[in-house]
């Protein structure tokens, strides 16, 4: 299969890519191509102009200030999962990181595109709301930064106005996270997926909680109550039980050529009840 | 568009649809057959090619992202009659039967090699989770991979 | 020391690592033009309106076609295995039967402008109902996918062998279950490819197809076409796969060359994946209602299993007969005295049933070997036990089945117990009950095999198809420096056969190895071939290239004995030269034999000159291979996932000609039957369509899913002059069903019953926690 005729922009600067954004309707950005180019060779999606965004420079660095994890958007996820920066910052996001598709597809892919191309399946965006990260975003009214909470509109939709792009993410740094991933075989795209990330004091105590599931019908979907119910407590069995049944309680799954709509339910419990205790194991070693 | 890429050491100039893919550009207008498509999701890895340096699928890449960039593909590393050690490997340890999948395994695993020179087997079997292959069970494949050290660098 | 048993390196190998390989997409030719098919989006569905005048006027279009249009232009294409095969064209005439059925073809001046040129034909549909379920198919209500034959049923089989019934009465337990064995996909990587080359001036036609036996498809395509043979040549180049799915010429590559003809300009086309899992035939696909019927001890006393095959909307290349392969094939290694064995044959609105490595003896043993590890449970007997009770014990052979199959060696029990012994069951259970303390539930299974393979002696039931030899040929041509080209019927796709017939001929001429160089896949080259398929490479094709060789060395020694001025009865060759007997001075060498051959220098017009032979090598018998398979597995009960932690398999293939190549052939086959057991699925949703076609969602096995594998060998020749069995099916008949019992022991503490594969993560789960 073949994508249909388009014209190729190339963008070397952040001002380019705005202004070839803006531009006229059917106009997309292509970072890395991973989800963008499979898509349009089966014509799901038909641009009538493809923004090659990824050879701005200046937007492939990985660094640390402030607490904060700083990644830019076109760091790939081969990348984001080798750096010892993002390893000993954020072992989730290294473990989303190594999740994702496959080693010659995470060679190409970009933190930035996994992000705004909002799949449900995609890794990234859980690992963004569970460590309730923000998107930096450049765009023709300048730049702005979007929370996790607010960046997902729904499937294959962003909060992204036209005309912007994805240049960062910041995350807050934190020891205690992991990602736990169900796939049936190499080239499964995923059935689901928990990403969990904890803060905790020196007695072992939670005290903050980000956890959200892939596979569901939204993108990342937050598991609010899960979350509340681990602030505060320290991880002991019974309490990670219950918090890993309130985030499957709260993911809405759905029947496919997957698995039921119960099967995932009880899927994601059973990939909480794992994240919750490695990132709190971890957690608790720093 | 016009685009200049570099393959296995050679600069080419072309002139080709913007719709082009990267592997179909090195087959069609190239006439670099030895690197196949083999599906249409980005899963089989029989398209594999290095690009810069990294294993990537050139079915997945459009042409104009290779514009300036260097490729290899499974052309550039047998010297006349001399198979690259990797390629020897293979040859030895009957990891290909119907060939297909081939060039994208030796890819993959060219630069897999290039960075990890004594892998363990899993690291092995996980770093070629990539390409599909239907004939050999991937137990020949793997153990060619891990008796090679050094597997070649282009002629 | 012989090439024969050689770890010798396979010919192909240098050319296609080095990127040298040659697939028909990468066969260019002049002027080609590039079709890209129209395919029914229903199930079911007349075409009320075709409108190809956007598609006709899209930029690089050279023409365009559909089936409503070119109706009686097209041919009709007949089955090879029945001569009552529902009509079918190239291109669907006025109804659709299958999502993904050819309606249309646009022909462009490349790849992209077809592709783009297609999406723009119109076509409007009027759906019709459909039927999917083969029992519902068998239902009088059930709606037709061919009403002009009444029914959906095709044929029904019936064989009661012995005394069933009786056993069945006397029985001290008899074990009910229904099995299904899913549908299922060839997936070779390469997808199908053809490049059709007319030359109007001289009405010859030459196709590049990948294919398994260019022969067969040659007369097939004179027959359909109403062509000469003589001027029609097919090509099969490197073929990347093929495992039964390209023994068919298919309705989109005749219309292919259908329209090359029609335009006398050549023309390709290359598959893209997904069509390959939508209009590329399908496999497997049988449901069976399974007794056994066993004495206190064990002992088994009767097998009953009525069974339906799910056909799909059309026969292609076999397809009416694969399942007939699954009957006679359902006591396997066994001795079971007396079945009862029924089999109904349905259509329904999917893409055929076609051949697939292992097809019908893999459905027979999964559901024998499934029917025996829930008899060991119902009637607590240690699995391997149960299995020594029944197999043919050594001291029986010659062991005829109640079908008729005469077996006559292998050490099955034997078999068995090596498998047993190498993935040491012995400390198993102990594990087991270890695991199972720690939450981990880990399972052993077994399975048995027995693969009937080596098609076939002509005129033998086996082999019911029409221009489809069970012979094989080989053309060996000595040149004047003694050196050979051995120009094969077999028709590799990855096999290595080039290797092994130049590993047998070698031995003949007593050359080396280098010498021999192998031909195959050219009509216009090869005498002859039934091609590749069916575990039949070694077998019949081995021999073929045997034979020829032993007939070029009695050439060759009617040459020495004239140049040795001896009678040719005392000419002894041996170590590579000609010798008179007892007079070992007088010697010519091999070389000297061949170019006199050729030159007649010294000798003058003694003989004929020249130095080949033929041989066509009809097998007087099928060949059976045999072995046992053993896996460990560990299921993870919370998310359904099964590892498989060991897989061992010993087999008998007789004389192994070349080790690396007859393992990796058992590899590759173990893969495929992982990918039975725990992943693959061609599956329809409740419209049709079908929601695996891609790789990512019918999940083929990669090198993470399949796991090291511990082969061994229990040799016992087969009595074939070269001892060979086959060898390349061996590996997908016992892989699943032993992974299917070995998950159902990891479960047996939930009760669960293993009925059916693929044991997806979620399929697994379901049964562990039934709702």
């Amino acid at each position: 299969m073949r994508p249909p005729d388009f014209e190729f922009r190339l963008a070397g600067t952040v001002e380019e890519a705005i202004a070839a954004l803006g531009g006229e309707d059917g106009t997309t950005a292509l970072a890395g191509g991973q989800s963008l180019i499979p898509m349009m060779r089966f014509r799901l999606i038909r641009p009538s102009v493809v923004v090659d965004i990824g050879r701005i420079e200046g937007l492939g660095s990985i660094g640390s200030s402030d607490g904060l994890l700083e990644v830019g958007a076109l760091v790939t996820t081969a990348r984001l999962a080798r750096s010892a920066t993002v390893r000993s910052l954020s072992p989730l996001w290294a473990e989303t990181a190594s999740a994702i598709a496959d080693p010659l597809v995470r060679n190409l892919g970009t933190v930035g595109g996994n992000l705004a191309h909002a799949d449900p399946l995609n890794d990234l965006p859980a690992a963004l709301v569970a460590a309730r990260g923000h998107v930096t975003v450049a765009g023709p009214d300048g730049t702005r930064t979007i929370g996790s909470d607010d960046l997902f509109a729904g499937p294959f939709e962003t909060a992204l106005r036209r005309g912007e792009l994805i240049t960062g993410v910041r995350l807050p740094r934190g020891s205690g996270g992991a990602y736990e991933k169900m796939k049936r075989a190499a080239a499964d795209y995923g059935v689901a997926a928990v990403a969990v990330q904890f803060a905790m004091d020196d007695g072992g105590r939670i005290t903050q909680a980000g956890i959200a599931v892939t596979g569901g019908a939204d993108v990342a979907a937050r598991a609010a109550e899960a979350e509340d119910l681990l602030v505060g407590s320290d991880p002991r069995p019974s309490t990670i039980a219950r918090a890993a049944s309130a985030t499957a309680a709260s993911a809405l799954m759905v029947t496919d050529d997957r698995g039921s709509a119960r099967y995932k339910r009880e899927l994601v419990k059973a990939l909480a009840g794992r994240a919750i205790e490695r990132a709190a194991n971890r957690g608790g070693g720093t | 568009m016009r685009l200049t890429v570099a393959v296995n050491g050679v600069t080419h100039r072309v002139d080709c649809h913007p719709s082009t893919l990267l592997v179909h550009l090195l087959r069609e207008e190239l006439e670099l057959t030895g690197t196949h498509v083999g599906c249409d999701t980005s899963s089989c890895g029989a398209c594999t090619v290095i690009l810069d340096g990294a294993a990537v699928k050139s079915c997945t890449v459009l042409a104009g992202q290779a514009d300036g960039r260097e490729i290899e593909t499974v052309e550039g590393f047998a010297d006349n009659h001399r198979l690259s050690p990797l390629q020897q490997a293979f040859a030895d340890h009957f990891a290909l039967q119907c060939g297909f999948c081939t060039s994208g395994f030796l890819m993959a695993a060219t630069a897999f090699l290039r960075q990890n020179p004594e892998p363990s087997e899993a690291e092995v079997r996980k770093a070629l989770e990539g390409n599909l292959c239907r004939c050999t069970g991937y137990q020949h494949i793997v153990d060619a991979v891990r008796s090679t050290r050094t597997p070649g660098d282009r002629r | 020391m012989t090439a024969v048993g050689a770890r010798l390196p396979r010919k192909e190998d240098p050319r296609i690592l080095s990127g040298g390989g040659r697939y028909v997409d990468d066969i260019t030719v002049p002027h080609t033009a590039h079709a890209c098919f129209v395919r029914s989006p229903f199930a079911h569905a007349d075409i009320t309106s075709v409108d190809l005048r956007r598609a006709r006027r899209a930029p690089g279009v050279v023409a365009a076609y559909s089936g409503p249009e070119s109706a009686g232009s097209m041919p009709l294409i007949p089955s090879a295995a029945a001569d009552d095969s529902p009509p079918r064209t190239p291109l669907t005439g006025d109804r659709v039967h299958y999502v993904g059925e050819p309606v249309a073809m646009v022909l462009a001046a490349d790849p992209r402008s077809a592709l783009n040129a297609a999406e723009r034909a119109d076509v409007d549909y009027e759906p019709l109902p459909h039927v999917l379920d083969p029992w519902e198919a068998l239902s009088p209500d059930a709606p037709l996918v061919h009403p002009d034959r009444r029914t959906n049923k095709i044929g029904e089989i019936h064989k009661v062998l012995g005394d069933p019934d009786g056993a069945f009465e006397r029985a001290d337990h008899v074990v009910s279950r229904q099995l299904a064995v899913q549908r299922i996909s060839a997936s070779p990587m390469e997808p199908r490819a053809i490049l059709a080359v007319p030359e109007p001036a001289s009405g010859h036609l030459t196709v590049y197809l990948s294919c398994q036996g260019p022969h067969t498809l040659r007369t097939w395509l004179a027959h359909i076409l109403d062509l000469d043979e003589s001027k029609l040549r097919i090509v099969a180049p490197d073929v990347g796969g093929g495992f039964g799915s390209k023994l068919n010429l298919y309705s989109d590559e005749l219309a292919v060359i259908w329209a090359a003809l029609e335009l006398g300009i050549p023309v390709k086309w290359v598959e893209t994946r997904t069509e390959n899992f939508t209009a590329g035939v399908h496999a497997r696909d049988q449901i069976h209602n399974a007794e056994l019927a066993l004495d206190a001890g064990g002992k088994i006393l009767a097998l009953r299993s009525h069974f339906v095959g799910d056909l799909g909307a059309y026969f292609h290349f076999f397809t009416p007969v694969v399942p007939d392969l699954t009957i006679d094939t359902l006591t396997g290694n066994y001795d079971i005295p007396s079945v009862d064995i029924k089999l109904e044959k349905v259509f329904t609105n999917k893409m055929s049933i076609e051949a697939l490595r292992g097809s019908g003896r893999a459905e027979a043993t999964f559901v024998l070997e499934r029917m025996i590890e829930e008899a060991a449970r119902e009637l607590d007997l240690d699995p391997v036990e149960i299995r020594l009770r029944n197999l043919v014990a050594p001291d029986q052979l010659p062991y005829e089945t109640p079908f008729g199959l005469t077996y006559t060696g292998g050490d099955y029990p034997a078999l068995l117990r090596r498998a047993a012994e190498l993935v040491g069951y012995d400390s198993v259970r102990a594990g087991q009950a270890e695991a199972r303390r720690e939450g981990r539930y880990v399972g052993v299974g077994f399975a048995t095999y027995n693969l009937l393979c080596g098609f076939s002696p002509s005129g033998h039931d086996w082999n019911p198809m029409k221009f489809f030899p069970g012979h094989e040929s080989t053309l060996i041509r000595v040149d004047p420096q003694g050196k050979a080209v051995a120009y094969s019927g077999l028709s590799p796709q990855g096999q290595g056969s080039d290797t092994i017939v130049a590993q047998i001929v070698a031995d003949q001429l007593q050359v080396p190895f280098d010498h021999i160089t192998v031909v195959h896949g050219d009509t216009e080259t090869i005498p002859f071939g039934g091609g590749t398929h069916g575990s039949r490479g070694a077998v019949v094709g081995g021999h073929a290239a045997l034979v020829a060789a032993q007939r070029v060395v009695e050439k060759a020694r009617q040459v020495a004995a004239a140049m040795l001025e001896a009678a040719s009865e005392d000419i002894v060759f041996a170590d590579g030269s000609f010798a008179v007997a007892g007079s070992p001075e007088s010697t010519v060498s091999w070389q000297e034999v061949a170019e006199e051959a050729h030159f007649l220098k010294r000798c003058g017009p003694m003989f004929e000159p020249g130095l080949e032979a033929t041989a066509f090598y009809d097998p007087p018998d099928v060949n059976f291979a045999f072995g046992a398979n053993a896996a460990i597995v560990e299921v993870d009960i919370e998310t359904g996932k099964v590892k498989i932690l060991e897989f061992v398999s010993v087999d008998d293939y007789g004389v192994g000609i070349n080790p690396g190549i007859v393992d990796g052939q058992i590899h590759g086959g173990i893969a495929q039957g992982i990918g039975q057991a725990l992943y693959e699925q061609v599956s329809h949703d409740e419209a049709g369509q079908v929601p695996s076609a891609s790789f990512a969602s019918y999940l083929l096995p990669s090198a993470v899913e399949v796991p090291r594998l511990t082969l061994d060998n229990i040799v016992s020749p087969s009595d074939t002059p070269l001892g060979v069995r086959g060898v390349g099916e061996s590996g997908t008949l016992a892989s699943p069903p032993a992974i299917a019992n070995a998950v159902a022991d990891a479960l047996a503490p939930f009760g669960v019953r293993i009925d059916r594969t693929p044991l997806r993560p979620s399929v697994v789960w379901e049964l562990i926690h039934p709702e």
